[in-house]
């Protein structure tokens, strides 16, 4: 098989405009041209969307209070009151990786959340935010965390090994479930349409399947996107409450 | 008349406002309830919960070993260590504990 019809090509980094920091490979590729790009997409729809002011809203106008509410409703559910001041970083999320996993179900574009390194990033950033704000709210007890109640005292060294390493696997946990599913996902499209043609007359069989696994796709793009984000409320929500 | 449909237009505004009210109170008290998740995306969320845990001990001991020069001691052990961590918190999401640290929030709910 050529490298071209390969069904990991679609995850390739192409750099668009090489830039070199030194050392430091920083070229805009494809990737940053579609986080551009759903950022670009992400902004114009909350803020034309939401321009008529009407109250009784149109369908863009909707689509944005929808959003809204979502994630309003998320944060109250998971966090409570104390969740609101999260709520734009929440949002902002929700959106990146939402607009991230469907401007990739567009035919011949990228779908950055496919990559470990930016979900990684990702959950990097949320994990120490998560950590920072659970120091700045409850200074030294944070570490009353890692030890449950009512654990006999023998085994409290076990215990406090293995929560902090569970501390630990938040942000891979996260990034892992997020990018597998997606690059699964659009592997998976791409090797079934790879049976299309050779198969002649009877290609109709792997067609119909590529239209429901695109079906699929699309609820996994949202699932993923809700996921990521009510895992983020969760830890916030840790933070805050310390159980 | 006029009066009477002002009272009845009142009623309901209250009526609407005690309901959007309650709305409200009701999820505020009903935090952390996790939402019902498919059975193949618990599945996947649990697999990922013991890769990642098992990655994460491997990785603290071979920075640790690396760094103390005891290879390839403390990698067994935090390998191990890791395994349980990724059943733990298996246990825990399988109990409705969900990712909450240390159960302390149990009379929370």
């Amino acid at each position: 098989m050529s490298k071209e019809n390969s069904p990991l090509n679609q995850f390739e980094i192409q750099t668009l405009i090489p830039v070199n920091l030194g050392s430091l490979d920083a070229s805009f590729t494809n990737s940053s041209a579609f986080m551009l790009l759903a950022v670009a997409t992400a902004t114009a729809l909350m803020v034309l969307a939401v321009r008529p002011k009407s109250i009784i809203p149109g369908r863009w106008q909707l689509i944005a209070e929808l959003a809204y509410e979502f994630i309003a409703k998320m944060i109250s559910d998971n966090i409570g009151k104390e969740g609101k001041p999260y709520f734009s970083f929440i949002f902002a999320i929700f959106m990146f990786v939402l607009f991230g996993n469907f401007l990739g179900m567009i035919p011949y574009s990228f779908t950055y959340t496919s990559h470990i390194a930016v979900t990684l990033a990702m959950a990097l950033v949320i994990f120490v935010l998560v950590t920072v704000l659970a120091f700045a709210k409850h200074g030294i007890k944070f570490f009353s965390f890692f030890l449950p109640e009512g654990v006999p005292i023998f085994l409290a060294p076990l215990m406090i090994a293995i929560e902090v390493i569970s501390y630990f696997t938040r942000p891979f946990s996260l990034s892992i479930r997020l990018f597998a599913n997606m690059m699964a996902g659009h592997t998976l499209l791409k090797v079934v349409g790879g049976f299309v043609f050779p198969l002649g007359i009877l290609g109709v069989v792997p067609v119909a399947g590529l239209v429901a696994i695109t079906g699929l796709e699309f609820l996994i793009a949202f699932l993923q996107a809700y996921i990521f984000t009510i895992l983020t409320c969760i830890y916030i929500n840790d933070a805050i409450h310390l159980h | 008349m006029d009066e009477k449909k002002h009272t009845i237009v009142e009623k309901n505004f209250e009526d609407r406002l005690k309901y959007a009210k309650s709305k409200t109170k009701h999820s505020e008290n009903n935090k952390n309830n996790e939402k019902e998740l498919s059975g193949k995306q618990l599945g996947f969320r649990i697999g990922t919960e013991l890769i990642a845990a098992v990655i994460v001990g491997g990785l603290i001991g071979f920075g640790l070993d690396s760094w103390l020069g005891t290879r390839p001691w403390l990698l067994v052990v935090f390998v191990l260590l890791g395994n349980l961590a990724g059943l733990w918190n298996v246990f825990r999401i399988t109990s409705g504990e969900g990712y909450k640290m240390g159960f302390k929030g149990k009379n929370l709910n």
